[in-house]
């Protein structure tokens, strides 16, 4: 229920990356997520869907990357599924260690179409 | 078509302000809880019965999230306990930017500890940073035992965790092996205190694990 605020938090991210690099038109917005955010990808586009009317951003397509939830084992050093073994090591049994992936939620990438008025100074 | 790289954190807004109201805590000296759970597991049960007994030692304030009514709030007033209400009016959450303005009614230099309890949600609340020291879960054996595999994000990211209604452990189908086989996979560095907070019983445990991480922060007169 909570991504309607998460995609009125990415549509503000999305207008000014737009703004700074001169984008007239956001057509894609690669998103990563760590798999313990349980982020529901089509709630998150509907609410995005919903916010970005009448902005650079709307109609642009979400692409949605899941980074599985690692846990890096303090005993072995093994990095493992934790959705598979939990905290339990499967190379050497230990149980215990750090997660090391799995909160991230970021914006990797947005593309778009130029302004055409000549003033591109960016690279 | 151009494409930017851009690899922005989509909860820095939230962030941003949670760094700064860390600050101003550790400023202070005060030290922070951010209590989750289901509704109805027992949050505010949880604090009418351990307020009482952290107060003889030390100046807490709370923080009440709901979606709607100061019910919750007028609880805690009850015990002579700064509160301050948060109604979020539909949100399932609170954030960092609710919890800023809900700390400007607080006297954070009267205070050694804030306790914040979320809006009853076993979802949401755990994805939004509050510049807690730790937050905790509170389960209600009511509940079933399945539900830290069932939700486990909450229990990754808890310090420790309040198994509450245990006087009711005989009425209901909760299995404490099932319960604590899962923590071990989901999390074995959860700590775990079980607890009637209706009868008291185990409330000391959960105490004194609060106490300890008092500890450092100090007390003021």
């Amino acid at each position: 229920m909570h991504e309607l605020a998460l995609a009125q938090n990415l549509l503000k991210i999305v207008c000014q990356a737009a703004q700074e690099n001169g984008l007239l038109k956001v057509t894609g917005i690669c998103i990563v997520c760590g798999e313990m955010m349980g982020i529901v990808p089509d709630a998150l586009q509907f609410g995005f869907e919903v916010s970005s009317v009448s902005t650079v951003a709307q109609g642009a397509k979400l692409e949605y990357k899941e980074l599985p939830a690692l846990i890096k084992c303090n005993s072995c050093q093994h990095q493992y599924h934790w959705k598979t073994y939990g905290y339990s090591c499967p190379q050497c049994f230990h149980l215990g260690g750090e997660m090391v992936q799995g909160y991230e939620f970021y914006v990797d990438y947005i593309e778009g179409d130029e302004k055409e008025d000549g003033n591109n100074d960016t690279s | 078509m151009t494409q930017v790289k851009l690899q922005t954190n989509i909860l820095q807004a939230n962030d941003v302000i949670a760094g700064k109201l860390k600050e101003k805590f550790k400023e202070n000296n005060v030290k922070v809880i951010n209590l989750i759970s289901s509704p109805g597991a027992g949050k505010t049960t949880i604090l009418e019965h351990s307020l009482p007994k952290l107060t003889r030692k030390y100046n807490v304030g709370v923080i009440e999230g709901d979606v709607l009514t100061s019910r919750d709030a007028d609880r805690i007033a009850r015990l002579n306990v700064p509160v301050v209400q948060i109604e979020t009016k539909g949100a399932c959450h609170l954030d960092a930017n609710m919890v800023q303005k809900a700390v400007e009614e607080l006297d954070l230099k009267k205070l050694d500890l804030v306790i914040i309890e979320n809006v009853g949600n076993l979802v949401c609340p755990a994805t939004f940073e509050l510049a807690e020291d730790a937050k905790v879960v509170i389960l209600s054996v009511a509940e079933g035992s399945d539900k830290p595999a069932k939700y486990p994000t909450i229990f990754t990211r808890a310090k420790a965790c309040i198994l509450n209604k245990m006087d009711l452990l005989a009425y209901s189908n909760f299995s404490l092996d099932e319960f604590y086989e899962d923590i071990m996979r989901i999390n074995p560095k959860l700590k775990i205190f079980k607890v009637s907070a209706i009868t008291e019983n185990g409330l000391e445990y959960w105490l004194e694990w609060l106490e300890g991480m008092m500890v450092d922060g100090g007390q003021k007169n």
